[in-house]
């Protein structure tokens, strides 16, 4: 047994910086699976949270985040970034033996690098969550890896000749975490994607998010999303059912000078139905400038709409 | 660009001392009519509740008419419809916020009524 002194990934609750890891490897509450929602803070609420597992199972077919933590057990700083950035894969549990089959998830919601930083003896959580658009999976479920480097350390990727080569890769490399990821399938028509690359400008403003549904069936759920943190609340809309022809929904939020993250729509129609031809949705976002001859003026910042053909 | 000026609106603060809340607002199109959002701005209200509005007078495509709505997200939740509105419509808009629980205090709900410009 030693003591692994750099950026520990647990594999179950409880844990400390101990290598080779016992017990369960497949339950690492330092990668947090967290569905279509995200969080302003995450620095604080992960490192808050970090005697608990957060997660949240992931949607098929709609964009989900994933965060990633670890504890910080060397007497400095540690800042993973560039090419010591921390970085998270994805594969099918039947490829979990095959590294070269792995899907790394590059994606951010800024379209920055992750990065991962930790004050000594600190919780540090990745500078943004990764975005994973996970398809629906039949007879066989999905397992995420992470590897944080810290100095002195090798957590490289070997290859395996079997599953307990694999079992003693991950019990004894602090840096490196798996987790079984649950996911639920979609069974009914859904379709995600970027609706808007979002640029606050160099002044902060309470801005409205609402996306307007156009001849969508009524209880077609949407939802929307910008994963870069900062905005208080954070822009999330969680699934919300469109009740007419004519319907918006969205919240308000105060962005912070010079944001900038992609937002991402979900949406899933009914079992059974399809989208109508003339059905539309259009992303908008807006801010109150003040009044004129007592009428006051509202600039929409950015809009997109989508058509479903 | 588009733009939207806000030609009505009306802000409550709610005490959720009754499971329901309804205020009334008296709409008056004007001379020109046009595309017209009807908004609530849900502030510190329950998720779980629901807010609605619907208008006395027909006329308006689609109707000025918002089923029970949930709110889904808590702070600040928004939603409303789209409606095309006849030059001189003027209706009396029923606005509501039915509370799964009862309020924080600081919760409001505000009315908007906004035409869609072009600049």
């Amino acid at each position: 047994m030693a003591s692994y002194n750099g950026i520990f990934e647990r594999s179950a609750l409880g844990q400390t910086n101990t290598v080779p890891r016992t017990g369960t490897l497949d339950t690492s509450p330092d990668i947090i699976p967290f569905g279509i929602g995200c969080v302003s803070d995450p620095g604080t609420f992960f490192s808050d949270d970090y005697e608990k597992d957060p997660s949240v199972p992931l949607e098929a077919n709609q964009t989900n985040y994933i965060y990633l933590r670890g504890k910080n057990y060397s007497g400095n700083i540690i800042d993973d970034s560039g090419e010591q950035r921390p970085r998270l894969f994805w594969t099918k549990a039947s490829l979990l033996l095959f590294p070269q089959a792995w899907n790394e998830l590059t994606q951010s919601p800024s379209g920055q690098a992750f990065s991962l930083t930790a004050d000594a003896a600190a919780t540090g959580v990745v500078s943004e969550p990764f975005i994973w658009q996970p398809d629906n999976i039949e007879n066989d479920h999905y397992c995420l890896i992470a590897q944080v480097p810290s100095p002195g350390y090798d957590n490289a990727i070997p290859g395996f000749n079997g599953i307990d080569q694999f079992n003693a890769w991950v019990a004894g490399h602090g840096g490196i975490a798996w987790r079984s990821a649950a996911v639920n399938n979609s069974t009914s028509l859904t379709f995600t994607g970027q609706g808007m690359g979002y640029q606050q400008g160099p002044d902060a403003f309470m801005i409205e998010f609402v996306l307007i549904c156009k001849n969508l069936p009524v209880e077609t759920k949407v939802s929307f999303s910008a994963g870069a943190p900062g905005p208080e609340p954070a822009i999330f809309l969680p699934p919300t059912a469109v009740n007419g022809p004519d319907f918006f929904t969205g919240l308000e939020s105060m962005v912070p000078a010079n944001y900038v993250s992609a937002i991402y729509y979900n949406i899933t129609f009914p079992k059974g139905t399809t989208p109508p031809p003339d059905a539309q949705v259009s992303l908008q976002a807006w801010y109150r400038s003040g009044s004129e001859n007592g009428i006051e003026k509202v600039i929409v910042l950015g809009s997109n709409t989508l058509h479903f053909r | 660009m588009s733009k939207l000026n806000i030609t009505h609106s009306k802000n409550h603060l709610l005490s959720g001392d009754s499971a329901r809340e309804e205020f009334k607002l008296s709409y008056e199109q004007g001379e020109e009519g046009g595309r017209v959002q009807f908004s609530l701005v849900c502030n510190n209200i329950p998720v779980g509740s629901t807010v609605g509005f619907s208008a006395d007078k027909p006329g308006p495509d689609p109707p000025i008419y918002l089923p029970p709505t949930l709110v889904t997200i808590f702070p600040a939740f928004i939603t409303g419809i789209v409606s095309q509105i006849l030059a001189n419509y003027a209706a009396e808009i029923t606005y509501y916020v039915v509370f799964s629980q009862t309020p924080t205090s600081g919760a409001s709900v505000e009315f908007q009524a906004a035409i869609i410009a072009q600049s």
